[in-house]
């Protein structure tokens, strides 16, 4: 019951401060490192270094853009009382996708597996990609995938994720058109 | 991350402080069917009765629940049948097979689906991209569910009726004569209403009220009513 109450609150506070600002479908900056094609129009929020773009709302699919975290910065907000391990700019693609396994098993999903570590570039600069899945504590089916790179000792990461059904398959090919359109700035 | 449940709860407990008692959105205001019996699945409804104690928490009671539930569905089949509509009643399949597994999917697919209509179309912050729109959807493998029932469309409903217990009564007089307002008991919930060709949700409705009482068959057909009051069929 205190859990509810606390929900409640956190609910009314969250509804109170995050506002959407429309993305039209056009050449988009993010930051001032690199722009994308957006290929349909989207909704955008920001939280701290990070954008967070949704066509149906962030429970069904997003499309997040982490902006250069540095050295000692954590991937997600990790929510009241979780302090998310730190990005260090030496890490390599392993251990940032490593960084990726444990940021999201303390914030809580389940069943999360990352598949298929690759080499790949972001725009120009040498990066690296993997998929994933993952189901919510009440066992929705979510998964995605995430491009990034390391750029000036900064982490600039793309990922896309949505429901196993329907939401992550609507929008995967405009998102795969967006991420091939990467030019650095 | 929030729960589902909680989720949900919270926002229909949010929705309630606003005040208005119930609201709709549609895909299509009418749906046009000639003189044929439409199917409507219902799937197993999401009903929860308690008591507000004196510090304000909800104290689930599963004695109410259990004689609400029965009136809903009683009450559901009632309003069905003068819309020539037939209720057919959801049956969780009992084996793990993939079809059962897209089943359930389904099912919290349509719980995350009908929070982000509540977050994003009753309260906020809108999404600038659906101003104009009500175009969520569950995706065409509802066809899977329509199917195997042999059901046109697919309703789900949510409902939680809370009422105020002897120590909340005394917490509320005392607040009144401070001049504070301090809530009550509340009936809240939404219903919406799926096409299992299709998936998209049709028509979403949302009631949260201060009155209303699910524990006896005449107020419970009362609020199913009310529930449905802009039902597309």
């Amino acid at each position: 019951m205190a859990r509810l109450a606390s929900l409640f609150i956190l609910a009314l506070l969250i509804a109170a401060c995050v506002q959407y600002s429309l993305v039209k479908a056009e050449k988009v900056a993010i930051g001032d490192v690199y722009t994308v094609d957006a290929q349909i129009a989207w909704n955008k929020k920001t939280e701290g270094k990070t954008e967070i773009w949704t066509v149906d709302g962030p429970l069904l699919q997003e499309l997040r853009f982490i902006k250069g975290i540095e050295d000692g910065d954590a991937l997600f907000r990790g929510g009241a009382g979780k302090k998310l391990p730190p990005f260090k700019s030496k890490m390599t693609a392993i251990e940032i996708k490593e960084l990726f396994e444990t940021s999201l098993a303390q914030i809580g999903v389940a069943r999360l597996k990352t598949l298929n570590l690759r080499p790949e570039s972001f725009g120009k600069v040498a990066g690296f990609r993997f998929e994933f899945t993952y189901a919510l504590k009440n066992g929705l089916e979510k998964q995605g995938f995430a491009l990034g790179a390391v750029i000036d000792e900064k982490l600039h990461m793309i990922i896309y994720s949505g429901t196993r059904l329907h939401y992550y398959p609507k929008h995967k090919d405009d998102v795969e058109r967006l991420v091939r359109s990467i030019r650095m700035i | 991350m929030l729960g589902r449940g909680g989720l949900i709860t919270v926002l229909i407990f949010s929705l309630a402080l606003a005040g208005c008692e119930v609201a709709s959105f549609y895909a299509k205001e009418k749906l046009e069917r000639g003189n044929k019996t439409a199917h409507v699945l219902l799937m197993t409804p999401d009903v929860q009765l308690g008591e507000v104690t004196a510090g304000g928490l909800v104290e689930p009671n599963a004695e109410w629940t259990a004689i609400a539930e029965k009136h809903v569905v009683a009450a559901l089949k009632e309003q069905l049948a003068k819309r020539k509509s037939r209720l057919v009643l959801y049956r969780s399949p009992k084996a793990d097979t993939p079809k059962a597994r897209i089943h359930t999917q389904l099912i919290k697919l349509h719980n995350a689906v009908g929070s982000s209509i509540l977050l994003h179309k009753f309260a906020s912050p809108p999404l600038p991209t659906k101003e104009d729109k009500f175009d969520w959807t569950l995706g065409p493998q509802a066809r899977i569910v329509g199917h195997e029932y042999g059901a046109d469309y697919a309703l789900f409903v949510y409902l939680r009726d809370t009422y105020t217990s002897p120590g909340r009564v005394a917490v509320m007089v005392l607040a009144a004569v401070l001049g504070v307002g301090v809530p009550g008991g509340a009936q809240i919930g939404f219903a919406s209403l799926v096409d299992l060709k299709t998936g998209d949700v049709l028509w979403f409705s949302r009631l949260a009220r201060a009155s209303g009482d699910l524990r006896t068959p005449s107020a419970a057909a009362e609020s199913v009513k009310t529930l449905l009051k802009d039902f597309p069929l």
